[in-house]
C-alpha cells in the first residue's frame, strides 16, 4: 500500500510521521502549487470550492507519485468537505484510476465506515499494540509544530529584517521533522523557540492587531490564500489566526469544545450550518471584545456555511464597531488583489486607531 | 380577520397546501405573493448579500413584497430537516437571521423551527404556532385538515400533476401550467431535475416547463417521485441535504431503463453549493446509462435568448436520437 | 519651486500627474498601459517632462495602482501606496466632507465609505467585469458608437431598456437580444448605463451607506449616462472631479508631498531621464523549497535592481 494525503499547512510531517510509523510506504504529496489548482479545477465541478479543486489535484500528483491509497477525512455535513471523499473517487475512478480512499469518518455517527477505514491503516495486530505508542508521538508533534509556528508568528511583525523569521522557521521545520521519538521532537522544540527568539526584533513597534477567521482549509493552508498572515505580519500587523490544527483536534474531534464561540454566537446565529459559519460569527464577536482592531473572513468562493455568515457579519461589525473584511478565494483569486485589500483594511485600521488615540488622521497613511 | 403572508420560494413549492391550510383554519386570511416577477427580483437583489444564490434572493425580494401587503405576519420557518439524518441547505438554516440582517421594518415573522425528526414534533410545533398566534382555535381540527391538504397534494403530484397546477387552490393561478392548444402530442419523456423553487418558478427558469410542453415534450419532476420509491435507492453516504437527496436519488429513478426518459434537464443555479455535488453525480450516472443530460444554470438573468436556445438544441437532439437521424455519441 | 510626482499603474492606464509645491495639479497625462507597464512609466515620463513648468524639480514621488511596486522601482519613488488610499486622499483633498467615492476604471470598480475624513469602509470587485470601463468599450465597439459619445446618446433616450445580467457574457447576449427586437441604440445604450450601474451598486456597493457628498472618479466618470444613471439610482447629485481621471496618481502625489514634508529626506526619485534607461525583467523558479515561488528581478542598465515574489525573502534581501 503506497498511501498519501490531503497537504494543509504543516500537517504532512505530522501524517508522514504517522503512516510510516503504521507501516506504510508513505507518498508525501507535493505543496499545493498553480499547477495542483489547475489540474484540480480542470476535473472538479466548476463551483466546487477552492479546497475540493486543490486537494483533488493534489491526489493527482500523488497518484502521479505511485501513490495507489488516499487517507482523507469525512463528515456528516451539513458542509460539503464532509461528502468530498465520495466524490472525490467518483471522479477518480471516472478518470480511470484504481486508487482506493480510505475515509475516516466521524467515529460517533458513522462507526462502522470509520473503524472499516482504521482497521485498513492499522492492519496488524502487533500494531494496534504499538499504535498508542505511536499516537503519544504523533500527537506530541502535532503540538510542537503549532507551538513553533505560533512563536513565529509572534515574532515576524517585530522583525528588524523582512524574511528572517521565515528563514528560521524554515530550518526549525526541517529539525523538527528529523525528529521521531518525544524526547527528540521535545528537543527540537526547544531549539526551534530559542533559534526564533533570537531574530532580531523592534520592539518599540505598536502593531495592529488583526484576527483571521473562515473555513478551516483556507484558513491553514497558505497556498489557498496567498499566504496572507505573512503577508500581514511582514506589513508589521499582528495576524492571529483562529484555527491551529492541534487545537482544533481536540475542540472538534475528541472533545466537543466550542461552548463559548456558540455562546458568543448566539445574538447573531443561533443554528449550526456546517463549516466553519458559526464559529466566524462567534469569533469575530470574541475578538471584536478582546480589543482587536480588525477581523478578515478568510471563505472559499461558494462556500455556503461562509457564505451564511458573510450575509450576517455586517450587523455584527457595526454593532461591535469592528471593520471586518471578507477574502473570497478561487482559481481566480489574484495575489495582487488580495495585496491591495489587505493594504487598505491596514490603512483603514491605522486611520482609526490614530483617531481613537486623538491624533489627527488625514485620509490615512 | 388577521392575515400572514407565506412568500412563494423556497419551502414554498413543497409544503404550501399544509401551511395554507393550517393557517386558514386558524383563522387567518392566508396571503401568499404573486409568482415572482422583474420587481420582485430586483427587490431581492437590492436586499440580500450578494453573495447568496438567486433563489435565495428572489426569497427576499417575496418578504419584501408580503412586508407592504398590511399583514399581521409573515410566515419565515426555519427549515432545517425533513425527516431524515439530511439537514435542508445551510441558507434554510439560518434565513430568518440572514433576512432580518438585511431587512428592517417587517411585519412580525413567525420564526419557528422545523425539525422532523422526531414523528410527533411536528404537531407539537403547530401547537405552539396556534397558542402563540391563534389561542382559542381548535388545534386538532386544523391540524388534521393541515395533513390531508397535504396528502392530497402529494398524490396528486405522483398522479403527474405538476406543481404549479396541483396548488392552484391555494393560489388562484396555474403557475406554470400550459395552456390546452400548447400541450401538443407528447414525443419525448424529459426527466426536469432541479430543487422545487428553481423547476417550478417559471421566472427564474425562463418558463422552463411550458417551454418543453410547447416543444412536445411530456415533462417528468423529482416532485412526482413517491417518497417511498425515493427510498428504495440507497447510497454508500447519503448527500446532507434534504433536496439534493431527492433530486439525486429521482435522477436515479427516472434513470431505471424501463421509464425510457430521453434526455434530463439538470436546472441548477449560480454558485449553487449543493449542486456542484448533485451536478457532478447526476452527471456520471447519466453518462453510465446513456441518456444525455444538459445542465441549465440560473442567474438573476432574464435574458431568454440563450437559455430558450440551449433549450430548443437539447430537445432537438433528442428528437433525431430518438428516430435515429443521428446517432451521435452523447459523452465525448 | 517644489513639485510632486504621481504615478498610477494600471492594467489598461498609466496615469502621471505633478502637483506644485501646495499639491495643486500643474500637469496631467493619460497613457494607454497595454500590457506594458515599465514601457508606459517611460513614455509617461517623457511627455510629462515636456508639460512640466520650467524651474520646477521633483522632491517626492508616489506609486499607486496594480503595477505600483514596478512603477516604485522604476522612476524611485518614496511612498508606494494602494490605490484604494490614493484614491480616498485625493477625493477628501478636493470634498474635504466626502462621505463616499464611486470609482470606476477600466478593469476594476470600487467603492470608498470616508466618515469625518477617514476612510471606514470599502469594497473593490472581484471577478466580475460588468461593472468596469471595458465592458462599456466593448459594448459602444458592438453598437458602432464612439466610446466618448456613449453618454450623450444615453441622455437622449426615451425608455431605457432593461439590460439584464450580472456577468458580461449574459448581458452582452441580452443586448444583442434587445438590438434585435428593434430598441432603438439611444435606449439601449441608457440602458447598457443603467445595467452598469446596477451591478456596480448590488456588488461592490452592496450593503454600504451611501451618503452624500458622492464624489464619482475614474476613466469612466467622463461618461455622462453613467453619472446621471447613478443620480437616478441614488436620489443624490454625484460630483465629478475635473481630474477624474488621474485621482489615483493624485493621491499618490498628495501622499508623498505629506511624506516628504512630515519628515524632509532627499527624494528618490530617478529623474525624467529614468525614460531614457534600460529596464529589463526577468523571472525564475526559485527552488531553495518546496514553496518554488516565482521570484522577478529588475534591472536597470544591467544591474539588477530589485528582486521579489520570493515568500522568504532569501532573493529580495540579496541586493
Amino acid at each position: 500500500m503506497r498511501i498519501t494525503f490531503p497537504y494543509m499547512g504543516s500537517s504532512p510531517l505530522v501524517f508522514k510521521q504517522l503512516l510510516s510509523e503504521l507501516g506504510h510506504e508513505v507518498v508525501v504529496p507535493p505543496p499545493p502549487s498553480k499547477r495542483t489548482l489547475d489540474l484540480g479545477t480542470k476535473y472538479a465541478p466548476e463551483f466546487a470550492c477552492i479546497p475540493f479543486k486543490i486537494l483533488l489535484g493534489t491526489y493527482l500528483e500523488a497518484i502521479a507519485l505511485g501513490a495507489d491509497t488516499i487517507v482523507s477525512t469525512g463528515g456528516v455535513g451539513p458542509c460539503r468537505a464532509g461528502y468530498y471523499g465520495e466524490l472525490h473517487r467518483r471522479i477518480l475512478h471516472d478518470l480511470g484510476y484504481e486508487v482506493r480512499l480510505l475515509i475516516l469518518e466521524p467515529p460517533l455517527r458513522r462507526p462502522g465506515d470509520f473503524l472499516r477505514a482504521l482497521s485498513a491503516l492499522v492492519g496488524s495486530p502487533l500494531t494496534w499494540l504499538r499504535l498508542p505508542g505511536i499516537l503519544r508521538r504523533v500527537w506530541t508533534k502535532l503540538n510542537v509544530l503549532d507551538r513553533v509556528e505560533k512563536a513565529a508568528h509572534a515574532i515576524r511583525p517585530y522583525e528588524v529584517t523582512p524574511g528572517e523569521t521565515s528563514r528560521v522557521y524554515n530550518d526549525c521545520l526541517k529539525a523538527i521533522d528529523a525528529a521521531t521519538t518525544v524526547a527528540e521532537i521535545r528537543a527540537a522544540e526547544a531549539e526551534s523557540l530559542a533559534r526564533l527568539a533570537k531574530v532580531p526584533q523592534d520592539r518599540t513597534r505598536q502593531p495592529l492587531k488583526v484576527a483571521l477567521v473562515g473555513e478551516i482549509y483556507v484558513v491553514l493552508e497558505p497556498f489557498a490564500n496567498h499566504n496572507v498572515q505573512i503577508m500581514l505580519e511582514e506589513m508589521g500587523v499582528i495576524a492571529e489566526r483562529s484555527i491551529y490544527l492541534a487545537e482544533w483536534t481536540r475542540g472538534n474531534a475528541i472533545v466537543a469544545g466550542e461552548k463559548n464561540i456558540k455562546g458568543a454566537a448566539r445574538p447573531y446565529l443561533s443554528e449550526l450550518v456546517g463549516g466553519h459559519g458559526l464559529n466566524s460569527i462567534g469569533e469575530t464577536v470574541i475578538y471584536a471584545r478582546r480589543g482587536f482592531d480588525g477581523v478578515i473572513q478568510l471563505a472559499p468562493f461558494a462556500c455556503i456555511p461562509e457564505i451564511v455568515a458573510k450575509s450576517i457579519l455586517p450587523r455584527v461589525s457595526r454593532e461591535l464597531d469592528i471593520p471586518v473584511l471578507t477574502l473570497f478565494l478561487d482559481e481566480q483569486t489574484g495575489e495582487a488583489g488580495i495585496r491591495t485589500r489587505l493594504e487598505a483594511f491596514i490603512d483603514l485600521l491605522a486611520a482609526r486607531r490614530k483617531k481613537r488615540e486623538g491624533q489627527v488622521a488625514w485620509a490615512a497613511i | 380577520m388577521k392575515r400572514v403572508g407565506i412568500p412563494r420560494s423556497l419551502f414554498f413549492f413543497t409544503y404550501l397546501p399544509f401551511w395554507y391550510t393550517f393557517w386558514a383554519e386558524l383563522g387567518y386570511e392566508v396571503v401568499v405573493s404573486p409568482l415572482t416577477n422583474k420587481g420582485i427580483l430586483d427587490k431581492g437583489v437590492e436586499e440580500a448579500s450578494t453573495d447568496l444564490c438567486v433563489p435565495v434572493k428572489v426569497f427576499h425580494g417575496h418578504v419584501a413584497y408580503l412586508a407592504g401587503q398590511q399583514v399581521d405576519a409573515i410566515f419565515l420557518p426555519r427549515m432545517v430537516n425533513a425527516g431524515s439524518q439530511a439537514t435542508f441547505c445551510p441558507k434554510f438554516l439560518a434565513l430568518p437571521e440572514m433576512v432580518k440582517c438585511s431587512m428592517t421594518d417587517l411585519p412580525p415573522l413567525v420564526e419557528v423551527r422545523v425539525d422532523l425528526t422526531s414523528p410527533w414534533s411536528l404537531r407539537s410545533l403547530c401547537h405552539k404556532i396556534q397558542q402563540e398566534w391563534a389561542p382559542g382555535k381548535d388545534f386538532g381540527a386544523a391540524y388534521r385538515r393541515a395533513v390531508l391538504a397535504q396528502e392530497a397534494f402529494q398524490a396528486a403530484l405522483t398522479r403527474g400533476e405538476l406543481v404549479g397546477s396541483a396548488l392552484k387552490p391555494y393560489t388562484g393561478d396555474e403557475g406554470d401550467k400550459p395552456k390546452a392548444e400548447e400541450a401538443l402530442k407528447s414525443e419525448l419523456d424529459i426527466a426536469v431535475l432541479g430543487y422545487p423553487y428553481t423547476v417550478h418558478d417559471a421566472f427564474l427558469n425562463g418558463g422552463l416547463l411550458r417551454k418543453l410542453r410547447r416543444l412536445g415534450a411530456r415533462v417528468h419532476t423529482a416532485d412526482m417521485v413517491p417518497i417511498r420509491e425515493l427510498r428504495r435507492y440507497r447510497m454508500h453516504k447519503d448527500l446532507f441535504w434534504h433536496y439534493s437527496n431527492m433530486v439525486f436519488k429521482a435522477g436515479k429513478f427516472w434513470l431505471q431503463p424501463e421509464r425510457r426518459v430521453d434526455g434530463i434537464i439538470h436546472v441548477s443555479t449560480f454558485a449553487c453549493g449543493p449542486d456542484a455535488m448533485v451536478g457532478k453525480m447526476l452527471e456520471l450516472e447519466a453518462k453510465a446509462r446513456g441518456v444525455p443530460l444538459i445542465a441549465l444554470t440560473l442567474d438573476e438573468q432574464t435574458g431568454q435568448a440563450g437559455l430558450d436556445t440551449r433549450i430548443e438544441a437539447f430537445v432537438d437532439m433528442l428528437a433525431r436520437r430518438k428516430t435515429g437521424a443521428y446517432n451521435i455519441s452523447v459523452h465525448g | 519651486m517644489g513639485g510632486y510626482l504621481g504615478v498610477d499603474v494600471g492594467s489598461v492606464s498609466t496615469n502621471l500627474v505633478v502637483t506644485d509645491e501646495e499639491g495643486e495639479i500643474v500637469a496631467s497625462l493619460y497613457i494607454r498601459t497595454q500590457g506594458q507597464p515599465i514601457a508606459a512609466v517611460q513614455e509617461g515620463l517623457a511627455q510629462l517632462e515636456k508639460k512640466v513648468p520650467a524651474g520646477l524639480t521633483i522632491e517626492g514621488v508616489g506609486t499607486t495602482g496594480s503595477g505600483r511596486t514596478l512603477a516604485g522601482v522604476v522612476v524611485g519613488a518614496d511612498l508606494v501606496k494602494n490605490e484604494i488610499t490614493c484614491h480616498a486622499v485625493a477625493a477628501a483633498r478636493l470634498v474635504p466632507d466626502v462621505q463616499t467615492v464611486l470609482e470606476i476604471g477600466g478593469q476594476d470598480s470600487k467603492i470608498i465609505i470616508l466618515r469625518d475624513g477617514v476612510v471606514t469602509d470599502f469594497a473593490m470587485n472581484t471577478v466580475c467585469a460588468a461593472g468596469t470601463g471595458s465592458f462599456l468599450d466593448h459594448q459602444a465597439e458592438r453598437l458602432n458608437v464612439p466610446i466618448e459619445e456613449f453618454g450623450s446618446y444615453a441622455l437622449r433616450a426615451k425608455n431605457p431598456v432593461r439590460i439584464a445580467g450580472r456577468c458580461t457574457v449574459f448581458a452582452e447576449s441580452d443586448m444583442i437580444h434587445k438590438q434585435q427586437m428593434g430598441h432603438s441604440v439611444e435606449d439601449i445604450i441608457a440602458g447598457l448605463c443603467e445595467a452598469l450601474v446596477r451591478n456596480y451598486l448590488n456588488n461592490v456597493g452592496k450593503g454600504k451607506e451611501i451618503l452624500p457628498p458622492v464624489v464619482f472618479q475614474g476613466g469612466v466618470a467622463a461618461n455622462v449616462g453613467i453619472k446621471a444613471a447613478f443620480e437616478k439610482a441614488l436620489g443624490l447629485p454625484v460630483y465629478v472631479p475635473e481630474h477624474f481621471g488621474v485621482m489615483g496618481a493624485w493621491g499618490a502625489a498628495l501622499l508623498a508631498r505629506e511624506k516628504m514634508r512630515t519628515n524632509p529626506q532627499p527624494t528618490r526619485f530617478r529623474g525624467f531621464q529614468a525614460a531614457c534607461l534600460e529596464y529589463k525583467t526577468s523571472s525564475f523558479d526559485c527552488t531553495g523549497c518546496s514553496n518554488q515561488c516565482e521570484v522577478i528581478s529588475i534591472s536597470m542598465e544591467g544591474k539588477v535592481i530589485a528582486r521579489w515574489g520570493d515568500r522568504c525573502g532569501r532573493w529580495e534581501n540579496l541586493l
